[in-house]
C-alpha cells in the first residue's frame, strides 16, 4: 500500500508560514519525512481512488434493483383481499397514517443541521493535523478547533438548558 | 481520458433527476429524485477536481438539508385529495414566455461580454487538504466567525420553534 501524499500544490500563503508544502514534492504521511524524487511512486491518480466507489454504487443498485426485479418477474403472486390491505401489526388499521407531524421534530432536524456544519469543519482539520503538528503548528492547529468547538459549545448549552432536546 | 464521459454522464443525470423532481405529483417521490440528483451533483463537482465540496454536497445536502425537506413535507402534511396534478392556466404561454426571455437574456449576455477563459487552477486546488491549509491559515478569521453564525442560526432556530419558553 502506498501512503505518498502528493503536495506539490502551490497555495498562497501569506505570512510567515513554513514553505515546506511548497518544497515538498511527495510527503510520506506514515513516516513524517518527505521523500524525494527516486523514493517516491505515485502509481495512482486521486480520481482512481473513486473507482471502488464507483463499484460500491453499482453492485448496490445493481443487486437491489436485481432482486426487486427478479420477484417481481419470477414470482407468483395470488393477491386476495387480505393480503393487499395496509399490513399494521395484525390488526385493523386504526385511522390514516398521515397524522400532522409536531414541529418538534422539525427543531430537532434544525439543529441537526448546524451541528452537521460543525462536523464538516472537523474533516480537512483532522486530515491535515499531523502535517501541522510537523511543522511546530500543531497547538496552533489545536487551538483553533477548540475555539471554533467552544463556540457552537455554548450553543449546545443553550439549547440543552432551554429545554429544546426535552420531549415533554 | 475518461472524465468527459463522467462529466457529460452524472450531468446527464443530474437534469433526467431534476425533471423528474420536478414532474412528480407525491412531494416524497420528489424528495427521493431530489436526493440522488444531489448525488449526481457531488459527482459532477468531484469531476470537476472540487472534491472537498463533492463531500459537502453528500455530507450537508443529501444527508442533512433533506432530513429537512421530508419534515416539512411531512408537517404540511399533504393527503390524497391534494396530490392531484397541480395545473395553472396559460401555463404552456407562460413558460414559453419565461424561456423565450432567459434565452434573450442570455444570448445578451454573451454578446455584450465575450466568453474569457479562465487561467486553469493548480492541480489538486480542490482536495481536501489544500482547502483545509487555506481555512486555518489565510482564512482563519472567517472560519472562526463561521462558528458563531452558526451558534446565531442555533439560538434562532431554538427561539422560533420553542415559542412558549
Amino acid at each position: 500500500m502506498n501512503h505518498t501524499v502528493n503536495c506539490a500544490i502551490s497555495v498562497p500563503f501569506e505570512g510567515t508560514f513554513p514553505r515546506i508544502f511548497d518544497t515538498c514534492q511527495n510527503f510520506d504521511v506514515l513516516n513524517n519525512r518527505c521523500l524525494n524524487a527516486s523514493e517516491a511512486v505515485i502509481t495512482s491518480t486521486v480520481m482512481d481512488s473513486y473507482i471502488p466507489l464507483l463499484m460500491l454504487f453499482a453492485i448496490g443498485i445493481g443487486l437491489s434493483g436485481g432482486f426487486v426485479l427478479l420477484s417481481h418477474f419470477i414470482g407468483t403472486k395470488k393477491p386476495t383481499p387480505e393480503k393487499m390491505g395496509p399490513y399494521e401489526c395484525g390488526l385493523d388499521p386504526i385511522g390514516t397514517p398521515r397524522q400532522r407531524f409536531s414541529v418538534k421534530f422539525y427543531l430537532v432536524a434544525m439543529l441537526f443541521i448546524l451541528f452537521d456544519i460543525e462536523v464538516v469543519f472537523l474533516y480537512p482539520w483532522a486530515q491535515l493535523f499531523r502535517e501541522f503538528k510537523l511543522v511546530g503548528l500543531g497547538p496552533l492547529l489545536f487551538t483553533e478547533m477548540v475555539v471554533f468547538l467552544g463556540v457552537l459549545g455554548l450553543g449546545l448549552v443553550y439549547v440543552w438548558k432551554r429545554g429544546a432536546l426535552e420531549w415533554e | 481520458m475518461m472524465e468527459p464521459i463522467f462529466f457529460y454522464g452524472f450531468g446527464g443525470l443530474a437534469v433526467v433527476t431534476a425533471l423528474l423532481m420536478v414532474t412528480r405529483v407525491n412531494p416524497i417521490a420528489s424528495a427521493v429524485w431530489l436526493v440522488v440528483c444531489f448525488f449526481a451533483f457531488a459527482a459532477l463537482f468531484i469531476t470537476l477536481e472540487a472534491h472537498f465540496i463533492g463531500v459537502i454536497q453528500v455530507l450537508l445536502y443529501a444527508g442533512a438539508i433533506m432530513v429537512l425537506f421530508i419534515f416539512v413535507i411531512m408537517l404540511l402534511n399533504i393527503g390524497a385529495e391534494e396530490l392531484k396534478a397541480r395545473t395553472m392556466q396559460f401555463s404552456g404561454l407562460l413558460g414559453g414566455l419565461v424561456t423565450i426571455y432567459l434565452i434573450v437574456l442570455i444570448t445578451l449576455g454573451l454578446l455584450k461580454n465575450p466568453v474569457r477563459f479562465f487561467e486553469p487552477l493548480t492541480e489538486g486546488y480542490g482536495y481536501v487538504a489544500p482547502v483545509g491549509r487555506l481555512l486555518f491559515t489565510k482564512y482563519l478569521v472567517p472560519f472562526e466567525l463561521t462558528s458563531v453564525l452558526l451558534l446565531v442560526a442555533i439560538v434562532g432556530s431554538v427561539v422560533m420553534g420553542k415559542r412558549k419558553l
